[in-house]
């Protein structure tokens, strides 16, 4: 058969295109989440100056080639601080993820195979949280506590866990109708068992795409809790922190809000490039498998 | 006759509303049925008729509105009577390629009754596993296999040899071939016969298949909206039906002769 049959054309390119455009997400956000988290970790090495080492007679200098990012407005060097900030904004933000999926893996669980009241109290949980602006919950309890590192965890723990639930408890809700689920209890399986070993592993891809869209979104809010002040504390160098302390001189300096702004949104979107990869990947994983 | 596995008076009503008003909408009425040890009892009636959900009573997934299920003489009622009575009586899913979970490999699906119920040591249930792949006439290498690699008259063998793991006294098969291809329906139905008499199973096999239930069963119920319209000797029914449902169901049957070539 001739090369450019149109059957075998159209049979080959969908799939093709398809395999490189989700390669090409999955790649590009791999790529430049890894640069990313590369030189979070590498900062001892990569940085110029002490994140926390001011020098009075070099404030706010612009980029150059001896100050990279410039310098901030008590002249420490924005590189560095942006380079040590990373580690604080990505520690943050994936412990917060770790705890939200964790949470909302529980409640989701629950909201699905819980006895009537347990199921009614966690969809009430999950709809009160979600009705519920995370801002708010914020100032709350920042206002009650001293803001500091664990608390600041435990708010995005707080806002991001209902998100997560209502994904793993539809899901699980799905699958507990299917044919499988019955079979299990007829042999004799417990709820939880049902859950654990039959359920679970069909939630876990979704769990995959989720991890990494709740990481870009825990980015987005570790920056805007820290620029509100509710989040890292100065002198801890947080990318929100950062531009907290470059607003006042938004119009003069560029430099001191734009380029940790920068770092927020890369971050954010190579997130969001692999969430959409895998999300793409599972979709034709499923599709494979062929059950409806 | 006392039976093994016996349901008295089963009624099933389900409540739809229609404009907003609730309406009962009975599904079963008032049907009892019973299957003596070693015995293959079919029930055959079409789709909606209520078979399937008389057979789901029987083992629990959903309840009766009103009427008893019994085992051996006793009724079942409380979830420890449900339990006990799991470790008896089996069943086998209509469609193969959703009563299999998708996640796990045939082995652990296979070993999974034996761990449950602590059947036998830790040690002796790969051996066990492999047995009764053998038994369904599988290769034991398909315990390493997922669902989604097999094919569906492979899954109903795996389905049935999961059932049959407990070493159950009665099995209950809802239209366990109707997702088969024809070929395929003849070699799972030839292993359910062979094993029911190896076994010494009582069988209720559900179809609407007028030809298999004749092939299969001794005893047959015909049911028709949510009833029994008639009941008794395989032979005698299918010779001389006395209610008007059966005769039209015989006579829908495409080919006559065939079926009476097939039961000699």
């Amino acid at each position: 058969m001739a090369l450019t049959d149109p059957i075998i054309l159209a049979n080959l390119r969908p799939g093709l295109f398809r395999r490189l455009r989700v390669n090409l997400a999955l790649g590009t956000g791999a790529a430049l989440f890894g640069v990313m988290v590369l030189s979070a970790v590498l900062a001892p090495l990569l940085a110029p100056a002490a994140p926390t080492t001011v020098d009075l007679t070099a404030v706010r200098l612009p980029p150059s080639a001896e100050h990279l990012f410039g310098t901030d407005p008590v002249g420490r060097d924005l590189f560095s601080r942006v380079l040590y900030g990373g580690q604080v904004s990505l520690l943050v933000a994936g412990a917060g993820m770790v705890g939200s999926l964790l949470l909302g893996t529980l409640m989701g669980m629950l909201g699905a195979f819980g006895s009537f009241w347990v199921r009614a109290v966690v969809d009430r949980a999950i709809d009160i949280q979600l009705a519920f602006p995370y801002v708010l919950l914020a100032i709350a309890i920042t206002s009650a506590v001293k803001p500091s590192i664990p608390v600041l965890i435990l708010l995005m723990v707080l806002a991001a866990w209902a998100g997560a639930a209502r994904v793993v408890r539809s899901i699980a809700l799905q699958e507990r109708g299917k044919d499988y689920v019955k079979a299990a209890d007829v042999i004799g399986a417990s709820p939880f068992r049902i859950a654990m070993f039959h359920v679970f592993p069909s939630v876990v891809p979704s769990l995959v795409v989720l991890a990494a869209m709740q990481m870009a979104a825990m980015i987005v809010f570790e920056a805007t809790l820290s620029f509100l002040g509710m989040g890292v504390q100065p002198p801890t160098p947080s990318w929100g922190g950062i531009m907290l302390d470059g607003k006042n001189y938004i119009t003069s300096s560029w430099w001191l809000t734009a380029l940790p702004g920068l770092a927020i949104v890369l971050t954010s979107l190579s997130l969001v490039l692999i969430g959409d990869g895998l999300q793409t990947r599972r979709d034709a994983l499923r599709s494979r498998e062929g059950d409806a | 006759m006392t039976g093994v596995l016996e349901a008295r008076n089963i009624v099933k009503t389900f409540i739809v509303r229609r404009e907003g008003k609730p309406h009962e909408l009975r599904a079963v009425g008032d049907v009892s049925l019973s299957v003596a040890p070693g015995e293959i009892v079919g029930l055959v009636g079409e789709s909606g008729s209520g078979k399937t959900t008389v057979s789901r009573i029987m083992i629990g997934i959903e309840r009766a509105t009103s009427g008893t299920v019994t085992y051996n003489g006793k009724p079942v009622e409380t979830r420890a009577d449900w339990r006990a009575l799991r470790r008896s009586v089996q069943y086998v899913f209509q469609d193969p390629f959703t009563a299999l979970c998708p996640t796990m490999r045939i082995g652990d699906a296979l070993a999974e009754p034996l761990i449950i119920h602590n059947m036998c040591p830790r040690g002796e249930v790969p051996g066990r596993v492999t047995k009764m792949l053998e038994t369904v006439g599988l290769h034991p290498d398909v315990a390493r296999r997922m669902p989604n690699q097999l094919s569906g008259g492979q899954r109903q063998r795996v389905n049935l040899a999961r059932a049959l793991m407990l070493e159950p006294k009665a099995l209950i098969c809802d239209e366990i071939v109707s997702g088969l291809d024809v070929s395929i329906q003849a070699q799972v139905l030839r292993l359910l016969v062979e094993l029911q008499e190896r076994l010494g199973l009582s069988l209720i096999f559900i179809s609407h298949d007028l030809r298999i239930v004749r092939y299969l069963s001794s005893r047959v119920l015909v049911m028709y909206l949510g009833q029994i319209v008639e009941q008794g000797p395989t032979e005698a029914v299918f010779d001389n039906p006395q209610h008007d449902y059966t005769r039209a169901l015989l006579a829908a049957i495409p080919d006559h002769s065939r079926v009476l070539a097939g039961a000699a």
